[in-house]
């Protein structure tokens, strides 16, 4: 303790305008002073002498700092970024301080060091009443010792295998249209946050946690939003045979149920009757957290849910790959009409028979609403098909379904687009994704093999599938975040006249804007 | 010697200043211009040099600074410490208000005895200081937050309200006092002139006139007059006083002087709030309008009050202009503005030089109490200083300040008294006490119990009252109590040849006719044999029967003037009320017979008065299906 | 003479303890060290009285006196009461006294002759004060405080006051009395004078703080120098030096 820092400055009587009438002596020295304004019968030497008011302040502390990201920590456990000599860091000192609360702050300020000597010194002045009516003001200074910590978020950041769970989500299909759904339901309902890594493997992602239970977080989001059953596995990391804890990395390994919207399914006949008495050859027209299908014959609409499915499971018959282009010839409607389905009879013929023969398919559609003469539309051409699945063989075999299999079913109309729409007036969000396969190829540079590229190719022409049906379906649109599109080249007035295109592109369902939100994310990027 | 006596003779009269006797008149000289009167020890400050070295350690203080009171010593300073004022402002200071200096304590205590007094009946004389202390406590407490700081500067000693004159006809320890008040401004600034201005003053009494001549005229200016009026929770007077005494010749041939009231007028309204105190319109700015039935009355008569003295003052507006003094007591701010304040034909106003207050306490605004006020500012205040007494408290002082030295500081010892001294005190204690209160059959058993003896006197004999009325005699003559006197003199024994210090015997003491009467009956009853009458200086004897009859004649002469002067007045007032009647009648040659004559709407609403709304609306249909009528008929018709 | 003392680590000597021309009165307490500093001034010349108050210790702040009297407040018992009176002189009256303000030791504040208190004290005590203590009354406040009994100590020959008390009010105090005043501090700075010494005409006897320069004035102002108990001042002293020589 350095005394001359140290010495407190004695505040009252300053100023005398009168000279000093001494009525007493002080108590100490035996001075004679004016008691009237004196503090405790002391003279002001006294007082500097005897009192000190930063007695309960300690003189040395410690300060923690990263050296990596250069944050200091201010307890108990955030770090925050300060430059040395900063206000940030003197109100980190001056709260690291114990008894300072008890005392008045006057001023506090640096004093300059070398930034290599680890030393961080304040000076501050205090004041504190000592006797009745005395303010004792003092000065002193703290030293801080600047110690390394490495904080929290560069020892996970150093670390590899960090994670204590993952789920490793799985759906056995050729295409990633759910897991693009599920991409979006996870950026709307943010369940990504804890995510310590997002890895797209074949067939599924991978989620890596640090925590257990932030796992099972997303496990509980994931059963609410998507058909799925999951298996719980752990692997012994360590052990403390004396105290017996013990450390599991967790995984979750989660599988979708492998039937995506427009699919078409051939039921169970057992399953059929159980959920209705439904004819079993449906298709799928919708999946929540249950599989809907639907008889497009009758209309009639029935739900698998997730543990029925996983008893019986079944595969889809034919998914949208194997959609086949027909051209509506007659269309006349039931009257019937579920939902937004609306029951017709047509006659359809194939877009490629068109101008080589004559053969037209009658059946029935729940399309009523939408369909045209005229049209084209997609649908499976069962005719033409050969499936080899035991369900569909058992429809054809039983009595009461095989006069019921229709030639050809309906899935959806077909909107004449351009090979890829460049100008979407909206666009979806994605997520960070590491793509093993694409580290690899950014490693090898320009060798980019023949099958990686495939899989890129496949991987747009799914987003892309997935995206018309966000236009074309209002109500899986409903579910989503549409954001505008800020990047979209503004098409001249006149170009749009003039381009051949644009009639068909008429037809062709928009977004209104007004569903759409502002990304503010991209708003402040603009800003830089 | 003889002019000496004769003046002495003269000082046992009350002295009115603005009829001085000419011999007095003749040798008054003023006194060094402010010099109390009162002043015990003079020589006091000049304290020995020695023992003001000895006793440095000892702080001399002379002067209080709580109460800005300057003594001469520490026996002032210790009964100042003792006093109301000092405790008073000892409280006040710890509770955190301003101190009050000695004229704001006294002025505070007037304040409190009037607004304290709610009768008539002035406070019993044994009041403990200690309940006027606590009274105006409690009073300040309750005005100290309304109060406005600062409502008079801190003045320095007050000045004396008495300018003190001796002469040289008299024993140099009498002097004259004159009320300061009764100068005018110009006068006060020349004391040298004073004595001048004093004879310039006079005036020659009056005769009274006689009672038909004064009531027939208006009150109206002749010679020197001053006006004085109190005002004060609801009650004002007010009164026109000539400064020229009348004679009086009353039966007997005895000449009185007496002030001659030129006017005189009191109003009461009940206007202050009953057990809050303080008036209405006080309370309205305090704490908003009441809305009680007695506080519009209050509000109301506050009105009427302010209107009645304003008319008053307009009506004696010439006999005010003329006024040679205004002599007003108006505290609060109500009272003063009613008096003050501008309005149309203001009689009064605030920077007159004339104006001033009453130098000494005056209570409730009653007639009587005006003329007391001016009896005794017109009064000449005759002060004696007793030189044996002077030169003992000066020994005593001395003694005091003899200095003991190494010994513990000397007290002031109390005399060694013997044990029939201290019983003798006793007595006395009691004795005054009971005369005091006039209680006579307590006294007489007093007497025979503790078997005094007639001659007894008061112990010790040299205290200053006990000096001026040596026995009961001579106290019960000086307090005017004939009961007592009779009740001494015929049942006790006294003897009233007995005489006092200044060597006056007890009858010479008395101060009105009837204790004068009481000895003369004494006389008569006892006999001229019994007391040396002439040595007691008691004049002939008159039976009580004789003295009776004329008390009682000189009342029926009173009530006869009264009557007479009642009767005058209302001849008077018939008089005036028919000449008015008659200048009503020639002004207006219209109607004067009865009542106005009302109009359709008041016939109405007389016919209305007391009915219920119903009725009133039956009636009012049947009125107007009267009306429809008349107007079908008369369209008819035309 | 001054000497320090000190009750149970309490420097507040005036609280524990009563001393006036002719007694002193000191608290029961845990030892008797307290009591052995009084015995050594005072073995016989003045009774020295163990007591307590109302059951409870401070025994100063409960009670006043002077040479002629004792007053203590009516929570005294009949014991205590009646243990007083068998220890005190004849000569000293005792009185018990029904007074709200019950600390009498801290409004009063008397020597021989004089007694300064409370402003607020019943006009009753007022009288019982002159009565039976023998000395003249004077409502006053020392440094504007009330409380005249802790904030002076009084002799016959001198008093301390409150050291923030003006040069004035000194004055007038001193004046008043008759006695010289000084302000000034007992126990290293205490302003509580009256209950941190207490004093007679020869003796005072303050907090084991006080500075040696508190304990100068102290001595000069109530010139403890000169005197020497039952007046047999210089005498006594010389013999002693006399000895000492040897």
């Amino acid at each position: 303790m350095s005394m001359d820092l140290d010495a407190p400055v004695y505040m009252t009587g300053m100023q005398q305008d009168e000279p000093i009438i001494a009525t007493i002596l002080c108590c100490n020295c035996g001075a004679p002073i004016d008691g009237t304004t004196s503090a405790g019968a002391l003279c002001h030497d006294c007082v500097r002498l005897t009192i000190d008011v930063s007695q309960g302040i300690q003189r040395e502390a410690t300060l923690h700092m990263c050296r990596d990201c250069e944050r200091w920590l201010q307890p108990p456990n955030s770090w925050v970024v300060a430059n040395l000599e900063s206000k940030e860091l003197l109100a980190i000192c001056l709260r690291k301080l114990t008894g300072l609360n008890k005392v008045r702050i006057i001023d506090a300020s640096f004093i300059w060091t070398e930034p290599h000597s680890r030393r961080v010194k304040v000076k501050i002045t205090i004041q504190q009443e000592a006797f009745e009516g005395t303010i004792v003001q003092q000065t002193f200074e703290v030293v801080f010792v600047v110690a390394n910590q490495q904080c929290t978020d560069c020892q996970t950041s150093f670390t590899h295998h960090a994670f204590r769970a993952t789920i490793q989500l799985r759906q056995k299909v050729p295409h990633k249209r759910t897991f693009l759904y599920l991409e979006q339901l996870i950026l709307k309902n943010g369940a990504h946050k804890d995510t310590l890594n997002i890895k797209e493997v074949k067939d599924g992602l991978d989620f890596y946690y640090a925590h257990r239970n932030q796992a099972e977080k997303m496990l509980d989001f994931l059963c609410s939003v998507a058909p799925c059953r999951y298996t719980k596995s752990s692997t012994l990391i360590s052990q403390d045979t004396h105290s017996g804890t013990k450390s599991y990395k967790f995984s979750f390994s989660v599988e979708l149920v492998p039937i995506v919207k427009d699919d078409l399914v051939a039921l169970p006949i057992k399953l059929a009757r159980q959920i209705g008495n439904i004819s079993p050859l449906a298709i799928c027209h919708r999946v929540g957290t249950a599989v809907n299908v639907m008889d497009p014959q009758t209309l009639q609409t029935a739900e698998v849910p997730t543990g029925t499915y996983w008893r019986s499971p079944f595969r889809s018959l034919a998914d949208v790959t194997e959609l086949k282009e027909f051209i509506v010839m007659d269309i006349e409607p039931v009257g019937k009409s579920n939902g937004r389905y609306h029951l017709a009879e047509a006659t359809v013929a194939r877009a490629s028979d068109l101008g080589s023969n004559d053969k037209t398919y009658f059946t029935r559609t729940h399309l009523g609403a939408i369909l045209h003469v005229g049209d084209s539309v997609l649908g499976y051409h069962l005719t033409d098909t050969n499936f080899n699945d035991p369900n569909f063989d058992a429809i054809e075999s039983s009595n009461q379904y095989r006069d019921a299999i229709p030639d050809v079913v309906l899935i959806k109309k077909h909107y004449a687009r351009k090979k890829k729409p460049k100008n979407r007036a909206w666009r979806l969000r994605r997520m960070a994704r590491e793509h093993e396969e694409e580290a690899l190829a950014a490693g090898s540079g320009a060798a980019q093999s023949r099958k990686q590229e495939q899989e890129q190719e496949r991987l747009e022409a799914d987003f892309e599938m997935f995206l018309r049906d966000v236009e074309e379906d209002q109500e899986l649109r409903s579910t989503l975040d549409l954001y505008k599109n800020r990047n979209k080249v503004q098409q001249p007035v006149g170009d749009e006249m003039m381009d051949e295109d644009s009639d068909s592109d008429d037809e062709v369902p928009k977004i209104n804007m007004d569903e759409l939100l502002d990304d503010f994310d991209e708003l402040n990027m603009n800003d830089q | 010697m003889g002019d000496t006596a004769r003046i002495e003779e003269l000082l046992k009269r009350p002295l009115y200043v603005y009829d001085l006797p000419q011999e007095l008149l003749a040798t008054l000289s003023a006194k060094t211009a402010n010099q109390p009167v009162t002043e015990q020890n003079p020589e006091d400050d000049s304290k020995d040099p020695e023992v003001a070295a000895q006793e440095s350690a000892i702080a001399t203080s002379t002067q209080c600074s709580l109460c800005k009171v300057s003594y001469r010593n520490v026996q002032e300073q210790r009964s100042h410490v003792r006093s109301d004022h000092h405790r008073y402002n000892l409280k006040s200071q710890l509770r955190g208000t301003a101190p009050l200096d000695e004229v704001q304590f006294a002025k505070a205590v007037g304040d409190l005895d009037e607004s304290i007094s709610g009768s008539e009946t002035s406070e019993s004389e044994e009041e403990d200081a200690e309940t006027t202390l606590t009274a105006l406590l409690k009073k300040q407490a309750k005005l100290s937050e309304t109060k406005e700081e600062g409502d008079t500067a801190v003045k320095g000693t007050p000045k004396n309200p008495l300018f003190w004159f001796s002469s040289s006809s008299l024993p140099s320890n009498k002097s004259l006092g004159v009320y300061r008040a009764i100068f005018s401004n110009a006068e006060q600034d020349e004391p040298g002139h004073l004595v001048d201005t004093i004879r310039k003053k006079q005036l020659a009494p009056v005769n009274a006139r006689t009672n038909n001549a004064q009531a027939q005229q208006k009150p109206t200016a002749t010679g020197p007059h001053i006006f004085m009026c109190m005002i004060g929770g609801g009650h004002f007077a007010a009164i026109l006083v000539s400064l020229a005494p009348e004679i009086h010749r009353k039966q007997g041939g005895v000449e009185e002087r007496q002030a001659r009231v030129i006017a005189h007028k009191t109003f009461h309204r009940y206007t202050t709030r009953r057990k809050q105190g303080g008036s209405q319109s006080a309370s309205d700015a305090s704490r908003g309008a009441a809305h009680s039935a007695g506080s519009s009355l209050r509000r109301y008569n506050e009105a009427a009050l302010e209107k009645d003295i304003r008319e008053l003052l307009a009506d004696w507006r010439q006999m005010i202009d003329t006024s040679e003094l205004l002599f007003i007591r108006a505290t609060g701010k109500t009272n003063r503005r009613i008096l003050f304040d501008k309005y149309e034909g203001q009689v009064l106003k605030q920077n007159d030089p004339r104006v001033r207050g009453f130098p000494f306490n005056t209570r409730r605004a009653t007639q009587s109490e005006l003329m007391r006020c001016f009896k005794e500012l017109t009064r000449v205040k005759v002060s004696e200083v007793d030189e044996a007494a002077l030169a003992a408290a000066a020994a005593k002082q001395k003694e005091k300040e003899e200095p003991k030295p190494s010994t513990p500081r000397p007290q002031p010892q109390k005399p060694k008294v013997s044990k029939e001294e201290e019983a003798a005190q006793l007595h006395t204690t009691q004795i005054q006490a009971l005369i005091r209160r006039s209680k006579v059959p307590a006294l007489m058993s007093y007497f025979s119990n503790n078997s005094i003896p007639s001659s007894f006197t008061f112990q010790p004999t040299d205290s200053p009252q006990n000096f001026r009325c040596p026995t009961p005699l001579h106290l019960a003559a000086s307090l005017n109590a004939p009961a007592i006197v009779t009740a001494l003199l015929t049942r006790a024994n006294a003897d009233p040849t007995a005489t006092n210090n200044e060597g006056r015997s007890p009858f010479e003491l008395a101060g009105d006719r009837p204790t004068r009467d009481a000895f003369r009956v004494a006389r008569h009853e006892l006999g001229e044999s019994k007391w040396d009458w002439a040595s007691a200086k008691v004049p002939s004897a008159v039976s009580k029967a004789d003295a009776d009859t004329r008390a009682e004649r000189e009342r029926k002469a009173a009530e006869e003037e009264e009557t007479n002067r009642r009767k005058a007045d209302l001849g008077r007032l018939k008089k005036e009320d028919a000449e008015r009647e008659a200048q009503m009648a020639a002004t207006k040659p219209g109607r004067t017979l009865g009542a106005v004559e009302k109009t359709a709407a008041e016939k109405r609403d007389e016919e209305t008065r007391g009915m219920t709304p119903e009725m009133r609306m039956r009636l009012e249909r049947e009125r107007r299906a009267r009306a429809a009528e008349e107007r079908f008929r008369r369209m008819q018709g035309s | 003479m001054a000497v320090r003392a000190q009750f149970e680590n309490s420097n507040e000597v005036g609280v524990f303890s009563r001393l006036t021309n002719s007694y002193a009165i000191v608290a029961v307490g845990g030892s008797e060290n307290f009591y052995s500093v009084f015995e050594s001034e005072l073995q016989d010349i003045i009774p020295i009285c163990h007591a307590t108050i109302a059951g409870t210790r401070i025994v100063g702040r409960l009670t006043v006196g002077n040479k002629n009297g004792l007053l203590v407040p009516t929570t005294t018992t009949d014991q205590e009461l009646q243990h007083l009176r068998n220890t005190l002189p004849d000569s000293v009256k005792i009185q018990r006294i029904e007074e709200r303000l019950s600390a009498l030791g801290n409004v009063i504040c008397c020597n021989d002759h004089v007694a300064i208190v409370h402003p607020d004290l019943e006009r009753e005590t007022e009288e019982i004060i002159a009565d039976v203590l023998g000395v003249e009354v004077f409502r006053q406040t020392v440094a504007d405080n009330v409380l005249t009994g802790s904030y002076m100590a009084l002799s016959n020959q001198g008093g301390i006051v409150h050291p923030k008390t003006s040069v004035r009010d000194q004055d007038e105090l001193s004046s008043l009395l008759q006695v010289p005043l000084v302000a000034g501090s007992v126990n290293r700075g205490s302003a509580v004078v009256g209950a941190g010494m207490v004093v007679n005409d020869w003796l005072a006897i303050t907090g084991l703080d006080t500075t040696a320069t508190e304990l100068s004035v102290v001595e000069s102002v109530f010139r403890l120098g000169e005197m020497a108990p039952g007046g047999q001042g210089a005498g006594v002293n010389k013999e002693s030096i006399v000895e000492s020589f040897y």
